[in-house]
């Protein structure tokens, strides 16, 4: 009867203690982790508040300007392929964020991204246009599939 | 004389004990508390370390009462190696203390 207990002492010790060296060899990662996170968190905070002046200024001056991409992609495969081909696509029209809408090529747009390969991870990955919207925020729908190299 | 020698040594040791033993599970708690491991490590580290001393001495009264009798009653034998335990679980809990702290500057283990 007591060797049992005995048994669960001492996997419950070894549990116990593979914890504590776990966590003694992870937590300077964990601690800048938190740290980086923490930073990340206030640069956000900051920039939000400088985004929300800004507004309110052009909000003054009557002109309409682009604010945002939305990036709607179709890509049936790796979620983080997926996040990785819309920071790609994000790439290339960051620059159109804060221009004047009247300013905007839609057709340099489509140019740019239709039929466009990109490579990611040694693949190859070809891109297409479903559609482009053009207004305050520019929503753009693209294709993306895995082609043989 | 030898338990006098055998009484610091687990007046040592336990505060010893308790600053490590106490900072590591803690460590551990922050760990899927989702806070920071080190620094919360450290944080106790500073707040348990008088705390660690008196578990050593087994409670803050019966030393008390020894010091009492030691000042007042001319017990100097029985004051001083009071004193000497006390300095014994102070040393092992600055010991702890020191262990957790230059763990921080130790980097990725």
């Amino acid at each position: 009867m007591k060797r049992p207990y005995s048994l669960i002492a001492f996997m419950g010790l070894g549990f116990l203690l593979g914890l504590a060296t776990m966590n003694l060899f992870q937590m300077h990662t964990l601690d800048r982790l938190y740290r980086v996170q923490h930073q990340l968190t206030n640069q956000i905070i900051d920039k939000d508040i400088k985004l929300e002046r800004l507004n309110d200024s052009i909000k003054k001056n009557n002109t309409v300007f682009v604010k945002d991409i939305k990036i709607h992609l179709n890509f049936e495969g790796n979620l983080l392929l997926k996040d990785m081909i819309e920071d790609n696509i994000r790439f290339f029209l960051s620059d159109l964020v804060g221009k004047e809408l009247a300013d905007i090529d839609g057709e340099m747009i489509y140019k740019i991204l239709n039929n466009r390969i990109v490579e990611i991870e040694n693949k190859n990955i070809n891109l297409s246009i479903n559609y482009l919207i053009i207004s305050e925020t520019i929503n753009i729908s693209v294709n993306a599939r895995v082609i043989d190299s | 004389m030898l338990a006098f020698y055998q009484n610091i040594l687990y007046n040592f040791f336990i505060s010893l004990g308790v600053m490590i033993g106490g900072c590591l599970f803690g460590g551990i708690a922050a760990t899927f508390n989702g806070h920071p491991p080190l620094k919360t490590m450290l944080d106790l580290c500073e707040k348990i370390k008088i705390w660690a001393i008196i578990v050593a001495l087994g409670g803050t009264f019966p030393s008390f009462k020894v010091l009492e009798i030691g000042i007042f009653n001319g017990e100097i034998r029985g004051l001083v190696k009071q004193v000497i335990y006390i300095l014994s679980a102070l040393l092992g809990a600055h010991i702890g203390y020191r262990l957790i702290y230059y763990l921080e500057s130790s980097g990725p283990l």
